[in-house]
């Protein structure tokens, strides 16, 4: 270990120099110095500016999803429309027919699917919360 | 005072009180890191702001594998180098060992310096011109009082490189102030 190491450790230690050794002398103002916190000066509002960018920066990009879900939409029914005057399709509610029978089992379906939605909703929120 | 996981697990919630208290614990540690590599307030400020939004930002991905003030230690560092590197500061890497002692220490010593307050700001003045890394370092070791392995994971360097840099970072300022003292005895 060279001469600089174990003075270093011995300073940092906290070993007290008094003859006249000049490194020793040298180090111990230096670890003096380097103990010092430095000056700190961010304003009283720093995290109040903080938190306004990240609610300015929420609000924008709230509204960048919004214009690009109407983007979509718009390009979808344009599309849709393409498609139906190249294809020459007719749209119809034939098909209700074949199902009507079974109105009431599709009712229970649906309303069924509903209930599990809001059961796990409930039980996801409980869960949070313990 | 809350934990680390109740806070994190409240600002994803989206609750911003709780953020807020994230910025109070750990707004010190992050102006120190920023402010070795950025002098000027307003880009200080702003800088400090930048790294509480990436912060925010990243926070779902962080994974408790280390303490939190570490990890947003570690996004404060490397916003500061990268903001160096976009400047084009000086930052690179270590400056050539030989070239950079030798000028560093034989660079005149102000022969202004007559009392310990005068000391005190010269030992300031000189951190300054060291290299960022040995700055960090410095700061990361003394100031925030973190252990080799904490400062090697911000720093992404081994602990032998963190050693290396502490040691070279303080005998740099040693022969300085050396310099210094040695004048001071002759007078």
């Amino acid at each position: 270990m060279s001469n600089d190491e174990e003075l270093q450790k011995s300073v940092e230690s906290g070993n007290k120099f008094s003859g006249d050794d000049l490194d020793a002398k040298a180090y111990q103002e230096v670890f003096t110095h380097l103990r010092k916190k430095p000056d700190t000066n961010l304003p009283g509002d720093f995290a109040d500016k903080i938190i306004a960018r990240v609610i300015e920066q929420k609000r924008r990009s709230s509204s960048r999803d919004f214009y690009w879900l109407a983007c979509g939409v718009f390009l979808l029914i344009v599309a849709m429309i393409v498609a139906v005057v190249l294809s020459g399709f007719k749209p119809g509610l034939g098909f209700l027919k074949g199902i009507s029978p079974y109105a009431g089992v599709l009712v229970f379906g649906v309303a069924f699917i509903l209930f599990l939605n809001r059961l796990e909703k409930k039980l996801l929120s409980k869960a949070e919360s313990l | 005072m809350i934990d680390d996981r109740a806070l994190v697990r409240r600002i994803l919630e989206g609750d911003m009180y709780a953020f807020s208290l994230l910025i109070n614990q750990n707004q010190k540690l992050v102006e120190h890191m920023i402010g070795r590599v950025v002098k000027g307030q307003e880009e200080k400020e702003e800088l400090c702001q930048d790294v509480f939004l990436k912060v925010h930002e990243k926070l779902g991905e962080f994974s408790f594998q280390s303490k939190l003030s570490t990890w947003i230690a570690t996004i404060a560092y490397r916003h500061a180098i990268n903001h160096l590197r976009k400047r084009k500061m000086l930052y690179s890497d270590i400056p050539n060992e030989e070239d950079f002692t030798s000028t560093f220490v034989e660079s005149e010593t102000p022969e202004s310096l007559t009392s310990e307050k005068d000391l005190d700001a010269f030992i300031f003045k000189l951190i300054d011109e060291l290299p960022a890394q040995y700055k960090t370092v410095l700061m990361l070791y003394h100031v925030e009082e973190m252990a080799y392995s904490e400062i090697s994971e911000i720093m992404s360097m081994p602990d032998g490189t963190v050693k290396n840099y502490l040691f070279r970072a303080r005998n740099l300022l040693k022969e300085k102030v050396k310099k210094y003292l040695g004048k001071e005895e002759l007078l």
